[in-house]
């Protein structure tokens, strides 16, 4: 285990090089290039407003923005988990002729995702002053759930993208996978809003914390640093196992998918 | 005592198949191969198609590991049959040379500083900027094979003759061939045409149905192999 690690810090660069090459590729044959990472999540939280406040009739102080804080993040998740499930099928071809570490596509792709998200931030603030939440010095706390979704998508995709180039069909169901994660997630609600009985397995779900905690930060809540480790830290044992787990399964399948071709 | 650059000790590598009847069968694509490649020694490959060939290769670059015996390289190994696999056809010339090298195991400073002569070997200056989609298949095969030509491997190993680009390209990479050959510690080629192989080669390792059918002198291996083809070729026309 000491040795893979070792092995795959000395490709650093290989791994910062996917991760560019993945944000660059995102851009090309777009007329506006990057400005969609800017477009995309205000559109986004337009048709979930229009979908909520306007035909479900729910009535919210701030609600779009209350959107938008649960949703940006959670296109991170549901992005890495789409792309995961082909970040190592879909490079066969490369993987049969090139001895490189594979474990980089996978945690490349969700790299990537992440970095986007970070440029995120950025529109929930500007955003958030236009609502009148004016960002305050508990802004960098960010960085905790960020680390802890960050962690534990990358843990995550570890395991699909092995699954999915051993079985093609998986990739039929990770959009309705993400789908349904995020509908259980608070993205377009909040706990208090879940019936009584059903909130104890609320807390099951390493994302709901995470997203809770962005949304306190983003939206001016009660909140400081022993706070959220004290909400975040189980989120954050779950993405360490997992991580710990994935590196092994992947270390142990990855030798066996080229003989699958 | 020093290392040998190849050294194989009974490896060997199973694959599943479904047979005729969809039963999932296990057969070996490589039964018991020994051999070793010495200090400056090109050793030439042959053997009819789906004899372990590629195989052969895939286990001596490290993609594939063996299921059985060892394989031992030392030294670093880059494969002239990888020409662009790596390519990301929407990044630029520039940076698909960057991520192909570093899929190689290349440091960034490293290829800094071959950076300028793959561009020119290639002769792609004018289109290094340009997404790699808008490249013909022969400049694609171009940027490919100057790349790898620059990365100065201890071992070499190459899959049939080389036939990138037009004429004088093809002249320029052959002799580009021969100066890699001159600085690598070991070669191993694989090839169907065994005039070639016996220009080039010291020894010749025969390979059918996954296991070593001979292995020794090139003229010799070379004209056994022959033999046995053109044998083959009259019991079939017969």
């Amino acid at each position: 285990m000491f040795n893979l690690l070792k092995y795959y810090g000395s490709r650093y660069e290989l791994f910062w090089f996917l991760v560019i090459a993945r944000l660059k590729l995102t851009k090309k044959d777009l007329m506006l290039g990057y400005v969609w990472w800017f477009l995309e999540p205000l559109i986004l939280m337009f048709v979930y407003w229009f979908l909520v406040t306007v035909i479900f009739q729910r009535q919210g102080e701030n609600y779009a923005y209350f959107i938008l804080c649960g949703l940006l993040p959670f296109r991170a998740v549901s992005a890495s988990v789409n792309q995961s499930v082909s970040s190592v099928a879909s490079k066969l071809n490369l993987i049969s002729q090139i001895n490189f570490p594979r474990i980089f596509l996978p945690l490349a792709d969700v790299m990537a995702n992440h970095i986007k998200l970070l440029a995120g931030f950025f529109i929930i603030i500007v955003v958030g002053i236009v609502f009148g939440f004016i960002p305050s010095f508990v802004l960098p706390l960010i960085l905790i759930p960020f680390i802890v979704q960050w962690l534990l998508v990358s843990s995550l995709a570890l395991f699909m993208s092995i699954v999915g180039a051993y079985v093609r069909d998986i990739r039929n169901l990770t959009p309705f996978f993400s789908r349904f994660w995020m509908y259980i997630s608070p993205v377009l609600y909040a706990r208090e809003e879940l019936p009584e009985n059903l909130q104890p397995f609320f807390s099951f779900n390493p994302m709901a914390s995470v997203i809770e905690s962005y949304r306190a930060i983003f939206m001016g809540g009660e909140i400081s640093f022993i706070g959220l480790l004290g909400s975040l830290w189980v989120p954050f044992l779950i993405a360490l196992t997992l991580l710990f787990f994935g590196t092994i399964f992947f270390a142990k399948f990855e030798k066996n998918i080229i003989k699958r071709l | 005592m020093t290392e040998l650059p190849i050294d194989l000790i009974d490896a060997g590598v199973f694959f599943y198949r479904k047979d005729t009847n969809r039963k999932k069968q296990k057969f070996w694509a490589l039964k018991d191969i020994s051999f070793n490649v010495k200090d400056g020694e090109i050793l030439g490959v042959i053997g009819h198609n789906g004899a372990g060939k590629s195989t052969l290769l895939k286990m001596l670059t490290g993609v594939l590991p063996g299921d059985s015996g060892s394989v031992t390289t030392n030294g670093t190994v880059t494969a002239l049959l990888s020409l662009g696999a790596g390519f990301l056809p929407d990044l630029s010339g520039r940076d698909n040379i960057y991520l192909s090298a570093m899929y190689m195991g290349m440091r960034k400073k490293f290829i800094d500083k071959i950076y300028d002569e793959v561009v020119e070997f290639s002769e792609l200056e004018e289109f290094i900027e340009d997404r790699v989609r808008n490249y013909s298949s022969g400049m694609k095969t171009r940027l490919g094979f100057s790349l790898v030509a620059h990365l100065q491997p201890d071992i070499l190993i190459i899959d049939e003759v080389l036939a990138a680009g037009d004429k004088a390209f093809q002249v320029k990479a052959r002799k580009k061939m021969q100066e890699l050959m001159s600085k690598a510690r070991a070669i191993v080629i694989v090839s169907h045409n065994t005039n070639y192989l016996k220009s080039m080669c010291g020894r010749i390792l025969w390979l059918d149905q996954g296991c070593i059918k001979e292995l020794g002198e090139a003229n010799e291996v070379a004209d056994s192999y022959n033999d046995y083809m053109t044998n083959k070729a009259r019991i079939q026309a017969l």
